[in-house]
């Protein structure tokens, strides 16, 4: 299987054979990786590569795309796509171009919605501030353009991945001559 | 002694004064809102009662149904913990009128030092000294700029009520002065339902050095060693360490006698702590304020002392004499403390709630881990993200350091991100490293953008993610063939492995 691999922006392409049970051969752009694999507890994974081991958790969130992967206390979020769906997506989102789907990125509850459909925004703009463990956090626009449907609801509890709001980019025009 | 004691608290404090009553072989009671009946304070107390839904105003605030739950189980006595109600005169007063023992100091203690002003009043009567400024709050816009004039800038605008960096302005120049004030009055009034304010001298390089006292109803009262705060985040403190790097035996006497003569001035009768900001340039120090509660990081004076903190407030509340006197509190090693929040670290610091998949908490010598988690816990939204304090004690600092690094290593919560790999690189820090520290530490040492760095072992993390997504979709497709209706669906179970394995992917 062919996947496309993205962590912090880097994207690799990553090819993995299972030539026997416990056995992969994982290779990422140039470099190929000879995986022994053991499953000592659920999503758990036991990494001997060149002799050396690493001990990986590996939680795909919601069954989706995305990894949260532990390895020695720091976090990876990596999304990892079938290389064939990630085109199928590409070519799909082509017609939207940096159209921005605004997701809760984690739960809590709506306090404030600073923002209406209509409403022009700036990049680093706050849309929306979300209540969550006494904190009130500040969610932003990652891009200029105008609000075109707010979901959000002040006062409303969201779960982690909820539609909060979209917005559609804006280019400023500018007369001929 | 007490016959029981009820925690009108939740987490990790409720926790560790259980621990404390069953070493004093008093039963305790827990209180718990609906979003906490599987919490570990509930599972740890021998008796539990509900008071209510999550939002803690309709549970661990409400003190008419924590004192019916006294009632109802016979506690005679309400240990607050810290946060909620624990400096709440109200409370304390409530618990008095209905035979209940507050621990925690008299409610005259809690009422003067929970004010700003009338703190500061009452401290400077007793000779401790206060930052250069004014004694009274701010009546108008040209006293603001008579008094900015006296105090001279860099200055600091306080609300009177204040806490969590809610109302505070720094003023470099003249002309903002009048623009600040409105600021911080309106902020205050939004905040905290008052809008009286104060100017004091901006210090600069400050840190934040506290001393711990411990009164008894007895009229004694001694210090213990400094406890420094200054890594601080939002004004939340995130790393402490017991002694600090700044002060040298004759300061710590110098700043304790000082802490005394503050606990005096309201008869302070259990463990507080009167905070300290110092100037890192030329080590004076000024009171800041009293917090009338067991804090958060008294483990580390715990562990530089070999004092129980937690039992000698329990004791003292049930009036017992202090057992020690000054010259008995020793200053032994080094301690430190290190928050673990349910943040994320890599994405600004924003709060992670959610199921604690796995667990692995560090052990070995000189290690102490104070939580509320365990596998399968839902860390709530409701409250504080605060999920532990890891606590070590280290004969020097360095092996301290060394210490907190390797328990560090070995902790590890799974499903939800936390702090753990922001303290492993805050430990790694130069001028942590050499003591070189002050209140803007975090904000100077560690910009947002930094965090989203490059992690030592990306290219395993990759590889580990193909391979459960491989092993995501194969499982997915050997489960589909056998789940499809038609010719597939009909197939022999061998048939279908087959055709998987014929499958060029795979």
């Amino acid at each position: 299987m062919v996947y496309i691999g993205t962590h912090q922006g880097r994207t690799t392409k990553a090819k993995v054979v299972e030539p026997r049970p416990g056995l992969f051969t994982v290779t990422l752009g140039e470099t190929e990786y000879e995986v022994d694999f053991l499953e000592p507890q659920p999503n758990i994974y036991s990494l001997l590569i060149d002799g050396r081991s690493f001990e990986v958790d590996v939680d795909a969130k919601a069954g989706g795309d995305v990894f949260d992967v532990l390895i020695k206390g720091d976090h990876y979020e990596v999304e990892m796509v079938e290389e064939k769906k990630k085109k199928l997506a590409m070519k799909m989102s082509k017609g939207a171009s940096g159209r921005q789907d605004m997701k809760s990125p984690m739960a809590g509850n709506v306090r404030a919605v600073q923002v209406q459909p209509g409403d022009r925004v700036a990049a680093g703009q706050v849309v929306l501030i979300l209540e969550a463990m006494k904190m009130q956090n500040e969610i932003k626009s990652a891009i200029d353009g105008i609000v075109a449907s707010v979901t959000a609801r002040e006062g409303v509890a969201v779960a982690a991945g909820d539609p909060l709001l979209v917005v559609e980019p804006w280019e400023p025009q500018f007369p001929n001559g | 002694m007490f016959k029981k004691i009820l925690i009108a608290n939740r987490g990790e404090i409720t926790i560790r004064v259980i621990r404390a009553c069953k070493e004093l072989g008093v039963p305790t009671v827990a209180v718990f809102s609906e979003a906490d009946r599987a919490a570990l304070h509930v599972r740890a107390a021998d008796e539990a009662y509900c008071i209510g839904p999550a939002p803690s105003r309709e549970s661990y605030l409400r003190y008419d149904r924590i004192l019916e739950v006294a009632a109802r189980c016979g506690a005679d006595a309400i240990h607050p913990g810290y946060g909620f109600l624990s400096e709440n005169v109200a409370f304390a007063e409530a618990c008095a009128a209905q035979g209940i023992t507050f621990i925690g100091p008299n409610p005259r203690a809690i009422r003067v030092m929970g004010n700003k002003t009338t703190s500061r009043v009452a401290v400077y009567e007793m000779g401790v000294p206060l930052v250069p400024g004014m004694r009274e709050n701010l009546v108008s816009e040209e006293q603001a700029l008579e008094w900015a004039d006296r105090i001279g800038f860099p200055i600091m605008m306080k609300a009177a009520a204040g806490g969590g960096g809610k109302g505070l302005r720094q003023i470099l120049r003249r002309e903002d002065v009048v623009a600040a004030y409105r600021a911080a009055k309106s902020e205050s009034l939004a905040s905290f339902g008052d809008d009286a304010v104060y100017m004091e001298r901006y210090i600069e390089n400050p840190r934040h050095i506290e001393i711990q006292v411990l009164g008894d109803k007895h009229g004694n009262i001694i210090y213990c060693p400094e406890r420094e705060c200054s890594i601080q985040r939002r004004h939340q403190k995130v790393i402490e360490e017991a002694p600090s790097t700044l002060v040298d035996p004759e300061m710590r006497r110098a700043m304790g006698e000082a802490a005394i003569r503050a606990a005096k001035a309201v008869d302070y009768d259990s463990a507080g702590t009167v905070e300290f900001i110092v100037s890192g340039r030329s080590r004076e120090f000024f009171f800041l304020e009293m917090n009338t509660r067991l804090q958060v990081e008294h483990p580390i004076t715990e562990m530089i002392t070999g004092i129980d903190l937690c039992k000698e407030m329990i004791r003292s509340a049930a009036g017992y004499v202090l057992p020690f006197r000054q010259e008995d509190i020793p200053c032994h090693g080094h301690a430190l403390e290190c928050r673990i929040y349910a943040e994320d670290p890599d994405n600004r610091f924003l709060p992670t709630p959610g199921r604690i998949s796995g667990l692995r908490v560090p052990g070995g010598p000189w290690v102490r881990d104070e939580s509320g988690m365990y596998e399968g816990l839902d860390v709530p939204i409701h409250y504080d993200p605060m999920l532990s304090k890891l606590v070590v004690w280290g004969s020097t600092r360095e092996r301290m350091i060394t210490r907190m690094e390797r328990a560090l290593s070995e902790y590890a919560v799974k499903g939800i991100k936390t702090t753990i790999p922001f303290h492993a690189r805050m430990l790694k820090n130069e001028r942590f490293l050499a003591g070189d520290i002050d209140t803007n530490f975090i904000d100077q040492e560690f910009q947002p953008q930094d965090e989203a760095r490059v992690k030592p072992h990306e290219d395993i993390a990759l590889v580990a993610a193909a391979i459960g997504a491989y092993r995501r979709d194969k499982a997915k497709a050997l489960g589909r063939v056998g789940g499809e209706s038609g010719p597939a669906g009909d197939a022999s179970a061998w048939k279908a492995s087959g055709r998987v394995k014929r499958d060029p992917g795979f």
